[in-house]
């Protein structure tokens, strides 16, 4: 991978984080509602309130306090809650290992079931196994998260008994309750995207399998699980990849849900919080934090493309 | 997915926080039960309580700190308080205010003074005694404080008299100011918590429990205090709270056994557990302490709702009873009034039932002189709220009564009572247990007019009131101070600022190994309050069996 490239990327990055600080600082303060009211309640003077506004800066024109929150922000001071003193930095600190852990098992949950079973589908196009499979993915799209969470909390918590209904336990202090914690959240977060994924996968797997290149495979001999697996399956992730980069915006969406859902103290379960409590400095901290981790999966991703594909790194377009 | 209003702005103006949103909101349901029905199961046969275990309690929200001068504890913040603080005050079963962690709490003849003395030996969880330093610092500091000093604005000074008494002195006679010492205001923090800008995130208390570990969001843990001064409590080891906010989720960690107790208002969820036996069931709906009422507030300073006729048509128009069952399992009792009907303040008022024909009478009346009927009609973004204030809004309409309907988030919905931009907004409210710290709610000195700040939301100025009011705060006989109450609830009947909905109930539900919520003793050997004071309970005495 020539450095070149991946200097032009990170140098991509710069404006993208700016243009995304700079939007979401302003839309909050669009936001209708009053910290003061969420920090004071009603009984509180106007006195009271207009010094409270000042404490908090609230009294600077917005881009003064953009300035002063960008400033302090790339120092790594991203301020503290209005409503629990909280640094910012710190509440992200705690959050952010929930979320991840769940994101990234969801994830994996989807690839694990969602490769061999395209895999199988693409071999027997239209036969039995594909039929199911196509039609289950359909299912699975068709159901919203929250119902499914629902759902698998009603059987497998209150009715089996197999899985906590709500809370997380951390994986420091227990690895397999952690893992117990998590499995009924990731289900959910990764049912609809396991549907995709098989979906494109199966349907490139497909195309693949009808170029030139597989019938001479074919022709030399080669066994059909070597055609699938060296030949076939490289060349037909990419739109998996990509999508799977894409997606990562959808699935903090639903993981914003999820964790409301399981009360999991996760990023998106602050975010709820904050907003409700018009803690705007908390939730312009985990807006940053979720843009920039959209930001640097799809920069991953395109990354990525470089190692399935060296056309890519050797692109000049 | 259900979401109730996360942040509930309160008001921790008294013993208990008065939650100024609106209802919490769930999904509807559309059975009917009989009017406060209860159904309480718990510590049937359960023998002596037993020493150590741990419970994980479930909660409709969380504290957003620990500093009472600071931070506005509501019920869930006063649940969580109360396992690292003790009150000066509690309530027994008589109604009565006894001295909780104070060892006496005196008048002088005119009630202007009282002598708060704490009870000796008793050392904070750090080691610090606890003195009348500790108590002029904590009272000081809600006096300073922009949250909780509106509440007690009566009181003119603090004055240390002995190293374990303070003399709290009042700009006027104060019988009811103990009640204020039973919650919020009376819990005794730290000087070391209050004076530390971290000291909210760790507190330091004299309360059952220590402090051993708040990660927000997700769990707050506190340990057995071995050295508590009430002997042989707390009976639990370990206490862990965790917000659960979405109500469905909460009921399901109960049933999966995730969790051993929740506390919550949500009457799906409540008529839920009421018919399962296989848990511990208490709601306070037979409860003597003071409940939340739900009503839709009127701005009775601006027309069309400065008219009384107006006013009273909205009340002959709203089928209350029809609402309560249809929006919340019928198991609110609905209400006449601002205290329900087990308050020993209740009185028949006279409040308007539903009659749409008189309803129909006084909107033509109105008509003839002043033309339509007009307003907008205003609730908070919670889908329960939203049911509530839809279904209303129907009811009035057949009476000829044109609404517009607004939902408002929630911060912005307080304000706007507030400032008084506002025409009819669904409210929750006026759940003191003593109906004095209602008076900065109801009195005419908090009236203010439209575009500035008015805690009397409803900008009712009304002088019946007002002496009412005065005369509850100011007398110590409790025959005249009922009455002056039940007068203001009768000129709230007549006059109509507020068009009454139904009682919050709380409950608290959890596996029948759990003992203790109800029945308690105060240190001075008194009942503890017979069922639970607006869902709060001390879990100083609950214990777990094996």
């Amino acid at each position: 991978m020539s450095a070149r490239f991946l200097l032009k990327k990170l140098v991509q990055l710069v404006p993208v984080l700016f243009a995304v600080s700079a939007l979401s600082f302003l839309l909050l303060n669009l936001l209708p509602g009053d910290p003061t009211v969420a920090i004071h309640g009603p009984t509180a003077t106007q006195e009271s309130r207009t010094r409270l506004r000042h404490e908090l800066d609230l009294d600077k024109p917005l881009p003064a306090r953009y300035a002063t929150w960008l400033g302090h922000s790339v120092t790594g001071d991203l301020g503290k809650s209005y409503v629990s003193n909280q640094p910012t930095t710190e509440a992200l600190k705690q959050r952010l290992p929930v979320s991840l852990e769940l994101l990234l098992l969801s994830q994996l949950l989807a690839l694990a079931v969602a490769i061999p079973l395209a895999i199988l589908a693409a071999l027997r196009p239209n036969r039995l196994l594909d039929r199911v499979s196509t039609g289950s993915a359909f299912g699975l799209l068709a159901i919203p998260n929250f119902m499914l969470g629902v759902l698998l909390i009603y059987l497998f918590a209150v009715r089996l008994h197999l899985f906590p209904a709500t809370g997380y336990t951390r994986f420091t202090e227990n690895p397999a309750e952690n893992l117990r914690s998590l499995v009924l959240p990731a289900v959910t977060l990764g049912a609809a995207e396991l549907a995709v994924y098989l979906r494109l996968l199966r349907t490139d797997l497909i195309a693949t399998l009808q170029e030139d290149f597989i019938t001479m495979a074919k022709a030399k001999g080669l066994p059909t699980w070597r055609i699938l697996l060296r030949h076939a399956l490289r060349p037909s992730t990419f739109s998996l990849v990509t999508v799977a980069g894409l997606n990562l915006g959808r699935l903090i969406g639903g993981a914003f849900v999820v964790e409301y859902l399981f009360a999991l103290p996760g990023i998106g379960a602050l975010t709820v919080e904050s907003i409700f409590k018009r803690d705007y400095i908390v939730v312009q901290g985990t807006v940053l934090l979720v843009a920039v981790a959209y930001v640097l999966a799809n920069f991953c991703v395109d990354l990525f493309y470089g190692f399935l594909d060296p056309r890519v790194r050797h692109a000049r377009a | 997915m259900q979401r109730r209003s996360i942040v509930r702005v309160t008001a921790v103006l008294a013993a208990t926080a008065l939650a100024t949103a609106a209802c919490a909101s769930n999904k509807g349901s559309s059975q009917g039960q009989s009017q406060g029905q209860s159904g309480n199961r718990a510590d049937a046969a359960a023998g002596p309580p037993q020493a150590g275990g741990r419970l994980i309690m479930a909660t409709e929200a969380e504290i957003d700190g620990f500093d009472p001068t600071k931070n506005r504890f509501d019920i869930t913040g006063l649940t969580y308080a109360e396992t690292v603080y003790d009150p000066l005050a509690a309530y027994g079963k008589d109604r009565k205010v006894h001295p909780y962690l104070a060892q006496s709490i005196e008048p002088n003849a005119d009630y202007t003074v009282w002598t708060v003395k704490v009870r000796s030996g008793v050392r904070f969880h750090n080691g610090d005694p606890l003195n009348a330093d500790a108590v002029k610092a904590n009272l000081d500091g809600h006096r300073r404080s922009p949250l909780t000093s509106p509440a007690i604005a009566s009181i003119s000074d603090v004055e240390k008299v002995d190293d374990l008494t303070v003399n709290v002195k009042m700009k006027e006679p104060w019988v009811s100011f103990p009640s204020y010492l039973t919650g919020q205001i009376g819990y005794v923090a730290s000087p070391r918590t209050l004076s530390d800008s971290n000291g909210s995130r760790n507190p330091i208390g004299t309360g059952p429990f220590k402090f051993k570990e708040w990660v927000p969001g997700n769990h707050f843990i506190a340990v057995k205090n071995p050295d508590y001064w009430q002997k042989g409590l707390p009976y639990l080891d370990e206490v862990e709270y965790r917000p659960i906010v979405e109500v469905q989720s909460r009921a399901s960690s109960l049933k999966a056994g995730t969790i051993d107790l929740l506390h919550t208002t949500d009457p799906d969820t409540i008529v839920d557990f009421r018919k399962d036996k296989k848990v511990s069931f208490i709601d306070d709906a037979k409860s003597p302490g003071e409940h939340e009422e739900s009503f839709f507030m009127l701005d009775t300073a601006k027309p069309p709702l400065d008219d009384v006729r107006v006013r009273q048509a909205l009340a002959y128009a709203t089928d209350r009873r029809k609402v309560v069952n249809t929006v919340y399992a019928g198991i609110l009792p609905d209400s006449t009034g601002p205290f329900d009907k087990n308050s020993p303040y209740f009185g028949e008022s006279g409040y308007p039932g539903y009659d749409l024909n008189k309803a129909k009478d006084l909107v033509a009346q109105y008509e003839k002189d002043k033309g339509r009927i007009t307003f907008e009609l205003g609730t908070t973004n919670s889908a329960k709220n939203l049911q509530t204030t839809q279904f209303v809004q129907d009811m009035w309409k057949q009476a000829g009564i044109n609404t517009t309907l607004k939902q408002v988030e929630q911060s912005s919905f307080i304000l706007n009572a507030l400032v008084g931009n506002y025409d009819a907004y669904l409210w929750r409210q006026f759940g003191a247990p003593d109906p004095d710290a209602d008076l900065i709610w109801w009195s005419s000195a908090t009236a203010a007019p439209i575009g500035q700040l008015s805690l009397n939301f409803a900008r009712n100025k009304d002088p019946q009131v007002d002496a009412a009011l005065a005369k509850g705060r100011h007398s110590a006989d409790e025959a005249e101070r009922m009455a002056a109450y039940q007068a203001v609830a009768k000129r709230f009947a007549e006059d109509v600022p507020y068009v009454w909905i139904g009682t919050t109930v709380w409950a608290v539900v959890s596996k029948p190994k759990v003992h203790g919520v109800t029945t308690w003793k105060l240190p001075d050997g008194a009942d503890g309050i017979d069922g639970l004071l607006s869902g709060r309970f001390l879990m100083s005495h609950v214990w777990a069996g094996r």
